[in-house]
């Protein structure tokens, strides 16, 4: 009996060589149990419901092998199947999104939403220059996780909850009102500094 | 999306992020050294690209805590159970065709291409090693005829000294395989006994703050497999050992 263990990619290749249809599923058979659970798990944490989870899971194994012929290699496979699984769970997430549209909105910290004025009088390159130098020095990493996974992906909270399995009370919520009363708090302190002159001609001033 | 959050959003992406893929290819280590370089250089400076890269790894690595575990393995299980649906399908549908019901000239017989698709997936994963097409029980206990892990797993305190297994009847043989997160194999280890001690290479990378998976195969007198492990991975907290 050979124990050598091939790579993903070389098994997945050898199964897409295969003629012989039962030792195709074989070959397919050992590369989707060695990645089964960990897509179970995301789709898990990605839904938070079981069933839902299975619908998802089955659907990227049923991708993941109807589009085998696609993988080029340039990446691992287990790259390969984050990327399907990712944008599956996100195409998900962004339809079920469309159909819940506004239920949470309103829920987030109102006080955090309005942004001193000052910022709106700052040219856009710059305004997204002091943002971005903000939310580098002043969030931990998880709370740009959490504003990445809600803004740029635009993931219900409590789907970014599950996903970073966040175990505070009120999850991913309460990382996003902090991360934004933050950067709120440090515009303000940025405003009164110009207010007062502290970066003009006003250096120096106490002597 | 309010303006705020535009800015927000705005400010996390850059106009100079890679595509996905690229991303991906170049943080797995598998794209040419001048553009991955490239890209690295990119992500120290971008938000969104540092957090993709963050969920990314979490996706490699994260492993079910005890509370998510027996619904991974429910999840597992009904795939299993949807897949034996799909092939009891499609065994009628060859039957059908074997005995020559329909014409193939009208294609009166032909599934969609999907439900074929999916009933070929069906027998793949009907024949994935593991747990038989059942729910698991309330308890989540591992059905007989899987190896089952019994330490570690998970998040260790200090690195551990000692990997047992439950014995499996009629086993000779142990072989204990340590992976990288991504499947590679690190080391293959052979037992006569349900367990060992801890290789010191292993030890050396837990101890470095790497994750390391785990997997025990029962074979018999003649060498062939009679069971497998699921796959469990292991790491020591920060802090420890």
């Amino acid at each position: 009996m050979s124990l050598v263990v091939e790579s993903d990619e070389a098994l997945l290749e050898r199964a897409r060589r295969e003629t012989d249809a039962k030792l195709r599923r074989d070959h397919f058979n050992e590369l989707f149990s060695r990645h089964q659970r960990r897509v179970a798990l995301w789709c898990l944490r990605f839904t938070g419901d079981r069933e839902t989870a299975a619908d998802l899971a089955q659907e990227i194994f049923l991708k993941v092998y109807e589009s085998a012929d696609s993988f080029r290699g340039r990446a691992r496979f287990s790259t390969w199947l984050y990327s399907v699984t990712r944008n599956h769970c996100l195409n998900h997430a962004q339809r079920r999104k469309r159909q819940m549209e506004s239920l949470e909105e309103g829920n987030e910290d109102r006080a955090t939403r309005e942004w001193p004025d000052f910022l709106e009088g700052l040219e856009h390159k710059r305004r997204l220059e002091l943002v971005r130098r903000l939310m580098t020095e002043k969030l931990t990493a998880l709370e740009r996780k959490v504003m990445k996974l809600r803004f740029l992906d635009e993931l219900a909270l409590d789907t970014i909850t599950r996903l970073l399995d966040l175990e505070n009370k009120s999850g991913a919520k309460a990382y996003i009102v902090s991360a934004k009363r933050k950067l709120q708090r440090e515009l303000q302190r940025i405003e009164a500094s110009h207010a007062s002159g502290v970066f003009g001609s006003s250096k120096g001033h106490t002597s | 999306m309010t303006d705020q959050e535009k800015i927000l959003k705005a400010a996390m992406q850059s106009p100079e992020c890679p595509a996905i893929d690229d991303l991906l290819s170049a943080l797995d280590g598998s794209l040419e050294e001048t553009a991955a370089g490239e890209i690295r250089k990119h992500v120290d400076s971008c938000l969104a690209c540092q957090s993709e890269a963050e969920v990314f790894e979490d996706f490699l690595t994260a492993v079910a805590n005890s509370d998510q575990r027996q619904d991974v393995d429910w999840v597992v299980a009904r795939l299993k159970q949807r897949s034996a649906e799909f092939e009891a399908r499609e065994t009628r549908s060859r039957g059908s065709r074997w005995s020559g019901w329909s014409s193939s000239a009208t294609g009166g017989w032909r599934m969609p291409a999907a439900i074929a698709a999916m009933a070929l997936l069906a027998v793949v994963m009907l024949q994935w090693p593991g747990p038989d097409p059942e729910l698991p029980s309330p308890s989540g206990a591992l059905r007989s005829g899987t190896v089952q892990l019994l330490e570690p797993r998970g998040d260790q305190p200090e690195t551990p000294r000692i990997w047992r297994w439950q014995p499996v009847e009629g086993a000779h043989a142990y072989l204990v395989r340590f992976l990288e997160v991504d499947g590679r194999e690190l080391m293959l280890v052979d037992s006569a006994e349900p367990q060992m001690g801890t290789p010191p290479s292993i030890a050396e990378l837990l101890s470095a703050g790497r994750r390391v998976l785990w997997q025990v195969v029962a074979q018999d007198a003649g060498g062939a497999t009679i069971n497998n492990s699921s796959v469990e991975a292991v790491w020591v907290r920060p802090g420890g050992q």
